[in-house]
């Protein structure tokens, strides 16, 4: 920060900290300015309030290694004007952050003009403001540590207030009001638990669950990937109803009322605890009409990875050195700790929770000592997991002994998540709720390992990828022991809660899960996703099934149709749709589903 | 399926824009000066 005479090192390290917070405050600015506008944010790039403070503080450190660098060339170089060379060197690297910042608007060679370009300003400006600058330092740093503290406590506490207000407005709830808990395990599979006849022990909590309760053999997730799936489950609404996750609208919009909204209604207290905040978080909009929503910022790894930066090291050097996690991943039993800590300050008051857990998501990372449990832990050539939106369009299912161990590591964590589940229930009756409560353990949708020539989910909607588990135990264990064999779909989920706590079901469409008279055939949809691997039948276009006791009928965008026999190919792989002799059968089921499809409001 | 316009449409478009107003703000001092001295050089010309 001076002109004709050597610079000093603290100054540089000054000037490094200006940049760092400056740029850090910038961006916090920016995502809070795209959080406002409904899909602006995308799976990786959410972002709520703590960013204010997040922000400033990460880059302020993230930069000082290249501002302790230019202390030492200050040392061997003097002559060189170092100030200049940091305010052009972290002003480029800022203007390509920020350029970064949501994926997809700029390419990398634009991204890298306009940080350059963003550079060459920066340095221009501080050769006019350098004087000024160093004559008032104690105040520019004031001024760069206060406004992101001002601004971030502001917002949380704003954040804080408002909860306590919304708590405040609840109505009394009825005395007789049971709570309810959903459980949702992300990407869980309903045949990898042994509850559903699975031939590894993956599920021993979630047996004994089940014997407590009713089990629903053949429930049906409405999509194959989280975002429409849990819109489903909130609305009580297929996904061409809500159309959340449908091209360009990676939100839930405000048409329909969510459960939370109707709960909190009767006076109850809403809470979401979420691990996968890709597509649950609160840039879904999933969150609506729940008072608290804990999304972001669970941990010091997931702060970092809310920004550009971190963002980068965590997706694109981290998994170079081995390291191939989800950034921050929140586990079952943080999950658990938050919601039980939540729950501890109601004050008795009836609550709604929503448990998401990312535990058997992919990457497939039991730890100890679950980590080995089904077959010992051995290095094997190659990824041992599908990385987290590591799918493109080389994305094919590895060679089988590959595959093999992927499932291992998937049933493995099952086993980890059953455990946590079972503290969580254990912790339940210790505080005496369980006998108050509904609770509702499902998935979100399934996970392919190889069947169709797929891995993953959100590809298709055969049934490893949308047949999930559901559970229901009822408030006091009535009802224990029930099986119930024709399939629902997870859409149910709010006309049941609002059966079980005995409110209207005018609300929500569809049937109770208790009905005995539920739907015998269900709908489960994905629409087009242009960016999954082309080999994916959703990246060709949408695809609507309906499943019936008898038979699963897919139908294509494109006018493709299949027809499997559930009965005797519960795996779908038989395609009937061009035999003569179904075909009485196809055209019932394609105007069921066109019926189904004409009730949709547009 | 319905007609699809989603950002990576437009990635194409603001890819380009946005190189070029990287160039711009790296090369503004030259540029800026460009228009007079083209000016002046047309004018030699004619005279």
């Amino acid at each position: 920060m001076s002109r004709g005479s050597r610079i000093r090192g603290g100054e540089l390290l000054l000037l490094t900290l200006f940049l760092g917070l400056g740029y850090g405050l910038a961006e916090a600015v920016i995502v809070l300015v795209f959080s406002l506008i409904p899909g602006a944010l995308a799976w990786r790039t959410g972002n709520s309030a703590p960013v204010l403070l997040a922000a400033p503080a990460f880059y302020a450190v993230a930069y000082l290694p290249i501002g302790f660098l230019a202390v030492g060339l200050n040392r061997l170089i003097p002559r060189v004007p170092w100030d200049e060379v940091l305010v052009a060197l972290l002003g480029a690297l800022s203007g390509y952050l920020a350029a970064s910042l949501q994926g997809g608007i700029f390419s990398p060679l634009a991204a890298l003009l306009l940080g350059l370009g963003t550079g060459a300003v920066l340095t221009r400006i501080y050769r006019r403001v350098h004087a000024p600058l160093r004559a008032h330092r104690g105040r520019v740093l004031l001024a760069l540590t206060g406004i992101p503290l001002l601004a971030g406590g502001a917002a949380l506490g704003l954040q804080a207030g408002r909860e306590r207000a919304a708590m405040k407005r609840l109505p009394a709830p009825r005395r007789e009001a049971v709570n309810v808990l959903l459980l949702v395990m992300d990407t869980q599979r309903a045949d990898h638990l042994s509850t559903y006849g699975y031939s590894r022990p993956t599920s021993p909590s979630i047996e004994a669950l089940a014997r407590e309760g009713i089990v629903f053999r053949h429930a049906m997730a409405p999509s194959s990937w989280t975002l429409p799936s849990h819109a489903g489950m909130m609305t009580g609404r297929r996904n061409d109803e809500h159309r959340a996750g449908i091209q360009g609208r990676p939100y839930l919009d405000r048409r329909y009322l969510t459960l939370a909204e109707a709960l909190t209604r009767e006076g109850y207290a809403a809470g979401g605890f979420v691990s996968n905040t890709f597509w649950a978080g609160r840039q879904t909009r999933i969150h609506r009409g729940f008072i608290r929503y804990e999304d972001f910022y669970g941990n010091l790894g997931d702060a970092v990875s809310r920004t550009s930066l971190g963002r980068l090291l965590a997706y694109e050097v981290a998994p170079r050195f081995g390291w191939r996690d989800i950034p921050g991943r929140k586990r079952a039993a943080v999950i658990n700790r938050d919601f039980l800590d939540w729950q501890a300050t109601l004050g008795g008051r009836p609550f709604f929770a929503f448990l998401n857990y990312m535990d058997v998501h992919g990457p497939y990372l039991p730890r100890p000592p679950y980590l080995g449990r089904f077959r010992p832990h051995a290095p094997v050539r190659g990824a041992t997991t599908i990385e987290l939106g590591a799918v493109d369009d080389e994305t094919k299912p590895p060679p089988p002994e590959q595959l093999a161990l992927w499932v291992d590591r998937y049933d493995e964590a099952i086993l980890e998540l059953d455990a946590a589940i079972g503290a969580l229930l254990a912790q339940l009756r210790e505080r005496q709720l369980l006998e108050r409560t509904l609770i509702i353990l499902t998935s979100d949708h399934g996970e392919a390992f190889g069947e169709h020539g797929m891995i993953y989910h959100g590809g298709s909607l055969y049934p490893e990828q949308i047949h999930v588990p559901l559970l229901l135990r009822l408030p006091g264990g009535s009802a224990r022991g029930t099986v119930i064999d024709s399939p629902v779909s997870l859409i149910q989920i709010p006309a049941t809660v609002m059966a079980v706590t005995g409110r209207a079901v005018k609300n929500f469409p569809g049937r109770s899960l208790l009905d005995a008279g539920a739907p015998g055939a269900v709908v489960s949809e994905v629409w087009f996703r242009p960016l999954v691997p082309a080999t994916w039948p959703s990246a060709r276009g949408g695809l609507r099934t309906l499943i019936t006791p008898q038979w699963q009928f897919i139908r294509h965008d494109d006018g493709t149709l299949e027809l499997y026999d559930r009965v005797n190919d519960p795996g779908s792989t038989r395609n009937l749709s061009n035999d003569p002799g179904h075909a009485a059968a196809l055209a019932t089921l394609r105007t069921g589903l066109d019926s189904i499809q004409a009730l949709t409001p547009r | 399926m319905l007609r699809y316009l989603g950002p990576d449409q437009l990635f194409p478009i603001t890819s380009i824009l946005g190189a070029i107003a990287g160039v711009v703000m790296l090369f503004w001092r030259h540029l800026k000066s460009l228009p007079g001295r083209l000016v002046g050089r047309f004018r030699g010309r004619t005279r």
